[in-house]
């Protein structure tokens, strides 16, 4: 709350009416709060007025004393400058009151019901642990966590991104537990990059500097406030973007690839278990597709007799070299992955039935490919599912296809020299400071 | 612009490797997987190769030529076969007891020599009609059989001798061993049937062992795993376990060896009436005796097929392990005390008839 | 500060070696008794090593060039480390060369060499380009990855032993100190030459060192020994890959893959990738700070690795990689022994210097 020179506000409110003047949700209605006559800018959308008013009534506007106005739930006054920070606050979703003698207020509405209610999760099947989700409101998910984790230490910055349009964005951390390196260089980077445009996750790990093309990804997203209070006493920074029911951990490091946060509510042999099989399965997922072609075409040797002669029975008959046979029933294989993913839920089961079973049933009797591939390519597809977030998993599927290409060329030898391109790549990769190939984020171990 | 221009560089090369690359890339049922070689001796050339491919349906092809070598004679069968050949899967070559003759040597470098063959194939000698042997079929084949006769997991039994291509190779190169190679001729109802065992010097076939003696000398090699020994009509015990201990020892004359084989036995058939105690006399009596024999047999064939040699060599210093076959092996002084221990574990107690008696 | 990774690069490194060239060497430097002039070699290493890293831990925060550089000036820095520079690079192009062709052998005969090679050059271009440290991060990968092929290798064929064979074990007339091969065995050393290199943080200490000199030590004898045990003396001589020759006499029914040598090409490729990477990426940071102060690593490393592989390509037979493995084995003895002696004394040099 501020007085300025009526002139002043004179021109703030033409200001106003000019810039969104099309804008239908926009309005300016009188209002009397406690027998005051002010004009009130806001957006019908976003503020539910009546409701807003009638708090306002209750308390009454004190043109004095501000503190009384800051220790009211759900308002704020402010001190705007400049028109642009009017703007600003407006398309916030706040209140702009404007009264005579050139008094204007910046009030903290009662906001228009535009967000979900805390529900549970959509894109995650949590086992045993809290069912709350996050939701897009950026307050609500602070909340959720402050809840969920009681300490001093637990350090929430907002800050706001963006030029054209503003996005307000969370950093979350731990003190003491995280890096300060981390945090520093998570900082800098926000800092540097404040006015790039935050729109989607792709923007974020733009902002924070991390390499266009990766082959996993650089941060971990979760839907699960649990699952993010564990990364923020594993020591990672959480960024947590307004309207994004999401909230991203920095950085990711290589066993995020098989251990969710959610490990640690099961016995530990349980655990270990559950990571060696994880483990495995992305060991499996890369190089099965591969190791097909190496034993079919490169290296038959590598087979014992007994099956070499049965895996000649089965390719009997097959038109082309194990490597397209192996491509098509990949892309096939992915068709059906991509085609599952969108649809309705009550749908997505018949795709699974006529892609899975009729397609590759017939395809095998059509001796279009042999059914052992059919068998490589779907433990492979499991495997690959059973990684932690689809967004690893999406990586090892894309990198599988290098490995089968350069083992058809090379053999094992193929397989082996893309492995260890993986683990090269993988050590060079450093994101937020951290090498991707530490044990921690915490310590200072460096290792896969 | 520059980094376009490196990306359509590494485009370019990367297409010239796929275009032009998969080099080895062969598909499994493009090829045939022979499992076993037969060289024998051709009717105008030196080798005729015989070429055994099974195939999932329990039928096995038979490819054939002949050559002045083995792998032109092989060279000779890919062109004529409508699939290529991939000798990986080779697991046992059979030689021509007219090949051996001349000298395995040559054949057994070749085997080693080329790096499609796995050394751990299995050698044997076909001590009969060649081609009989090796076009002999039983119907319905399990698609490995030949193999399996001589998986120690599958058909092995001690009374067959087996040697790898590895083995035969070192023999065949060391100072201090010969090699003993089975001898196999087709069988009537099974794919082989094992005739005993060829003793080798160093890569001629200087004498045979029969199936009792080719027995006694697994025995001593050690490589035992259950087994029957048959001493007088309706006696036979079945053999559990065997420990051997050599004793070594070194005089001016030359070496001489103490062999004490104690085995553990079970009875498997006896008459009634006839103690433990005279059974194990008599297995005693009985594998000292044929012990006896066939090491002298050995012996007059001046091969170390059983390996003395290496037995000795802690005690040789290398000049004398040179020497070890011309000098040493025909001095050696051989003994062999069987010692035999019959423990019951079968189901019929040994002294159930006594109690019987005294009851009455 | 977590020293691990070091210890394992620094292990790699040397199994590299036990997995490539040096078991033969050793097999046909004498002809009985064969731990000896293993037991010799490592003794000889324990010692370098001690010196080396005596000097180097008086220094911490500086590398061996540092060090040479201070004490003999630039040029003589640039005179002391150049039979180095030679010595690694024909290193790396005889363990190049010598692997594609084990990799052609066995596993791809048919592809030329020019292409595996190409393979294994890109690779190591790659790990050497991204530096020393990514390489010791890497090792773990890399341990993960191989140790249990390298184990299997090794050990597949204990059932195939005749322990008789170790016989005869005294050689007293130490006679491999006459064979060339003895001295080619050398080329195991150049495993420890990294450390001289890496952030000090990540530099181990010397009881550490000596320990894994141990276990190493063991390794190198199993690796002799495997296919001494199992072929006899007479005639592992004559295998031109005795280690691999000894996985082909492994069959077992529970080993799901029948070609048992495969796994011994793929462990001892994959040590070499990773030795030939750290070399090169030690040659790099020589070149660029002594030599080439202007240029940019990347080029320089992208200049050497052409070389590497012209080299590679240009080496006809077996025959001349034993002839080069024979001229290198002295600038090796040079590098591996004299250079650790000279960087110690430097660092006696300065200290009194520093002193007076």
């Amino acid at each position: 709350m501020q007085h300025f020179d009526p002139e002043i506000v004179q021109s703030l409110e033409s200001g106003l009416q000019e810039r969104f003047h099309q804008r239908s949700d926009f309005l300016c209605k009188h209002v009397v709060i406690a027998g005051e006559k002010f004009k009130a800018y806001y957006f019908r959308t976003l503020v539910n007025l009546p409701k807003t008013l009638s708090i306002l009534n209750q308390i009454g506007i004190d043109r004095k004393n501000d503190l009384k106005w800051n220790s009211i739930h759900s308002m704020e006054v402010d001190a705007p400058v400049s028109l642009n920070e009017l703007y600003n606050h407006l398309l916030r979703g706040k209140l702009i009151l404007l009264g005579q003698e050139g008094f204007v207020a910046v009030i903290e509405p009662e906001h228009a019901e535009l967000s979900r209610p805390v529900m549970s999760p959509n894109s995650e099947n949590p086992l045993q642990s809290a069912f709350d989700a996050f939701t897009e409101d950026l307050d609500t998910n602070i909340g959720l966590i402050r809840k969920k984790m009681i300490s001093d230490q637990l350090v929430i910055e907002t800050r706001s991104v963006g030029s054209q349009s503003i996005k307000k964005i969370a950093l979350v951390y731990l003190k003491g537990t995280t890096l300060p390196e981390v945090i520093e260089s998570v900082e800098k980077k926000l800092e540097e990059n404040a006015h790039h445009e935050l729109t989607t996750v792709r923007d974020l790990t733009q902002i924070l500097g991390h390499p266009k093309f990766t082959l996993i990804p650089t941060y971990i997203s979760s839907e699960l406030p649990e699952e993010t209070v564990q990364n923020l006493l594993n020591g990672k920074v959480v960024i947590l973007m307004d309207q994004f029911s999401f909230a991203f951990a920095f950085p990711a490091i290589v066993s995020d690839l098989w251990s969710t946060t959610l490990d640690v509510q099961y016995p530990l042999l349980f655990q270990q278990f559950l990571r060696t099989i994880r483990g495995a399965s992305l060991l499996l997922s890369v190089t099965l597709p591969g190791l097909y072609v190496v034993l079919n075409s490169v290296n038959p040797e590598l087979l014992r007799i007994q099956l070499a002669i049965t895996v000649a029975k089965s390719r009997e008959g097959v038109p082309y070299p194990s490597l397209i046979e192996a491509l098509l029933v990949l892309l096939l294989l992915e068709l059906i992955v991509e085609a599952t993913i969108r649809l309705p839920k009550n749908i997505g089961p018949t795709i699974t039935m006529i892609g899975g079973i009729l397609l590759g049933q017939a395809i095998v009797q059509a001796k279009l490919v042999s059914n052992l591939l059919i068998i490589i390519l779907v433990a492979s597809a499991i495997s690959n599912f059973a990684l932690t977030s689809y967004m690893n998993a999406v990586g090892v599927r894309l990198y599988k296809y290098v490995v089968l290409v350069v083992s058809s060329i090379f053999g094992i030898w193929g397989l082996e020299a893309a492995l260890v391109w993986v683990i090269l790549y993988f050590a060079s990769l450093t994101t937020c400071t951290v090498p991707y190939l530490s044990w921690s984020v915490k310590g200072k171990t460096a290792d896969e | 612009m520059k980094s376009f221009r490196v990306k359509i560089i590494a485009v370019i090369m990367g297409m010239m490797v796929l275009l032009e690359g998969c080099w080895d890339m062969k598909d499994i049922n493009k090829a045939y997987l022979p499992v076993v070689m037969g060289i024998g001796k051709g009717s105008k050339e030196k080798y005729k190769i015989i070429l055994e491919i099974p195939d999932a349906a329990g039928k096995i092809q038979f490819l054939e030529k002949e050559a002045k070598s083995i792998s032109k004679a092989i060279d000779l069968i890919r062109t004529d076969s409508e699939k290529s050949i991939n000798l990986v899967h080779l697991r046992l070559m059979l030689f021509d007891r007219k090949v051996v003759d001349d000298g395995i040597r040559d054949i057994i470098d070749y085997a080693v020599r080329a790096n499609d063959i796995s050394i751990k194939g299995m050698i044997a000698i076909v001590d009969a009609d060649f081609d009989k042997t090796l076009y002999h079929v039983i119907s319905p084949t399990p698609e490995i059989s030949t193999y399996d006769f001589f998986s120690k997991e599958a058909g092995w039994t001690p009374n067959q001798s087996l040697v790898t291509i590895w083995e035969a190779y070192r023999s065949q190169n060391s100072y201090s061993e010969d090699m003993a190679v089975p001898l196999l001729q087709n069988g009537e109802r099974t794919i082989y049937a094992f005739k005993g065992t060829a003793v080798m010097r160093e890569d001629r076939m200087v004498g045979k062992l029969n199936r009792e003696e080719t027995f006694l000398y697994n025995l001593f090699k050690g490589n035992y795993s259950g087994g029957t020994i048959e001493i007088a009509e309706n006696t036979s015990v079945l053999i559990k376990q065997s420990k051997i201990k050599h004793h070594r020892h070194w005089s001016d004359k030359g070496p001489s060896l103490a062999t004490d084989i104690t085995l553990d036995v079970v009875i498997a058939e006896s008459p009634s009436g006839k103690s433990n105690v005279q059974i194990e006399k008599e297995v005693r009596d009985q594998l000292n005796r044929n012990f006896e024999m066939t090491l002298k047999k050995i012996k007059g064939y001046r091969s170390d097929v059983l390996g003395i040699g290496v037995m000795y060599r802690p005690q040789l210093t290398e000049e004398q392990i040179k020497n070890w076959k011309s000098k040493w092996f025909p001095k050696l002084e051989q003994k062999i005390n069987v010692r035999v221990n019959v423990i019951n574990e079968i189901l019929i107690k040994d002294e159930a008839h006594l109690d019987q008696t005294f009851i009455r | 500060m977590n020293k691990f990774p070091t210890i394992i690069l620094f292990f790699l490194l040397h199994l590299a070696s036990i997995f490539a060239i040096f078991p033969e060497r050793m097999m046909v430097s004498a002809s009985k008794g064969h731990w000896m002039p293993v037991a010799i070699i490592f003794l000889v290493e324990l010692l370098v090593v001690r010196l080396y890293l005596k000097a180097l831990s008086k220094f911490p925060g500086k590398t061996i060039l540092d060090l040479c550089s201070d004490a003999a000036g630039k040029w003589g820095a640039r005179l002391i480390v150049l039979p180095l520079l030679v010595f690694l690079f024909l290193e790396v192009v005889l363990l190049t060369y010598y692997l594609s062709v084990e990799i052609r052998t066995v596993l791809l005969p048919k592809t030329p060499t020019y292409a595996t090679s190409a393979i294994f050059v890109a690779l190591c271009f790659y790990g050497a380009w991204k530096g020393l440290s990514v390489m010791i991060r890497a090792s773990m990968g890399w341990f993960i990855l191989f140790m249990p092929f390298i184990l299997f290798s090794m050990l597949i064929s204990i059932g195939n032993f005749n322990v008789r064979y170790i016989f005869p074990v005294w050689d007293s007339q130490f006679s491999f100190l006459w064979r060339p091969d003895f001295y080619v065995g050398t080329v195991i050393f150049a495993g420890f030459l990294f450390l001289g290199m890496t952030p000090s943080h990540l530099r181990i200490r010397f009881g550490t060192a000596a320990a894994l000199v141990g276990v190493i030590f063991l390794f190198a004898l199993t690796a002799v020994y495997v296919p001494l045990l199992i072929f006899g003396q007479e005639t592992a001589i004559h295998f031109q890959y005795p280690m691999l020759m000894a996985s082909d006499t492994v069959d077992l029914e529970w080993v799901v893959f029948d070609w048992l040598p495969s796994f011994y090409v793929v462990s001892s490729s994959g040590l070499g990738l990773i030795k030939v990477a750290v070399l090169l990426s030690m040659l790099m940071t020589m070149l660029k700070q002594l030599y080439l102060p202007k240029a940019k690593n990347r080029w320089i490393l992208a200049v050497v690795c052409l070389f590497l592989y012209a080299a590679c390509q240009w080496i006809p037979n077996a025959k001349a990689l034993d002839k080069f493995l024979y001229i290198n084995s002295c600038l090796c003895l040079y590098s591996t022994i004299g250079f650790p002696i000279i960087v110690y004394l430097s660092t006696k040099w300065r200290r009194k210097e520093v002193r007076a």
